[in-house]
């Protein structure tokens, strides 16, 4: 089986997997922060953070910081999971993407 | 960064390397939060164990330590990033930090130093040692 049928298909997107990428390496982050660090718009990370919420890879709070409300973002102890393996076989994938072809990889 | 392209392995391993640089580095502030919390704990005891041991004066340094923690808090909660694990670094440190100096430290500088400054000096440097060990830890990290 080639490794791509490996892939996680939620956070196959590059913005997506940028989103837990970001949130691996957090507690928490807040959804401005990751709007700039992942470069999109408010309307498509918001898409793309329901799409992983409803996968349970993200966890959603609304909290206030004095008069201003605030979402943070967190990934999941499944989402951090997912995250890793999917890294694994994107790292695998790349590595045979350098590398001479053994043959091993066919359909 | 549009969502549309073609899934290519090695530029979303880039982005997403991107991503997480960019979070560690908003996470920094933290070992300063760390630092602070153990230096805050640190004069508590110091304060009420040995240079202020008895008298209402006692409990003022102890409202001033709890606001000090609240406003740290604050600080902190101002932040876009909590790194980590943070949580559980805080948890633990405060953990070890209010048990030693509850259940071994504390008992035992009371009984052979009473109010000394030098030993009760020590003990709280080794409680808040805790705090110190993370906010190193994490600093060599990020």
């Amino acid at each position: 089986m080639h490794l791509r049928h490996q892939l996680d298909t939620v956070i196959h997107t590059p913005a997506r997997f940028s989103i837990m990428a970001a949130l691996m390496a957090a507690d928490k982050a807040e959804f401005r922060f990751v709007r700039d660090t992942v470069e999109l718009t408010d309307s498509s990370l918001s898409q793309h953070v329901t799409t992983l919420e409803q996968a349970g890879y993200v966890k959603v709070t609304k909290g206030q910081v004095g008069r201003r409300p605030r979402t943070w973002l967190a990934a999941t102890r499944s989402g951090r999971a997912a995250f890793t393996d999917h890294l694994a076989t994107l790292n695998q994938l790349a590595t045979q993407a350098t590398s001479p072809r053994d043959g091993t990889d066919a359909d | 960064m549009t969502d549309r392209n073609p899934p290519d392995p090695m530029a979303t391993l880039s982005g997403a390397s991107v991503a997480e640089r960019r979070t560690r580095a908003a996470s920094r502030w933290f070992v300063r939060y760390m630092l602070l919390m153990g230096v805050l704990d640190f004069a508590l005891i110091v304060a009420t164990e040995a240079l202020l041991p008895s008298g209402a004066a006692r409990y003022v340094v102890i409202a001033a330590w709890a606001l000090a923690v609240v406003l740290l808090g604050w600080w902190g909660d101002s932040h876009r990033v909590w790194p980590a694990k943070s949580g559980r670094h805080v948890l633990i440190a405060t953990a070890i930090w209010f048990g030693t100096y509850l259940i071994v430290l504390g008992p035992l500088v009371r009984l052979w130093a009473d109010a000394s400054l030098a030993w009760w000096s020590v003990a709280a440097a080794v409680t808040a040692s805790p705090f110190l060990i993370a906010a190193w830890w994490l600093r060599r990290r990020s």
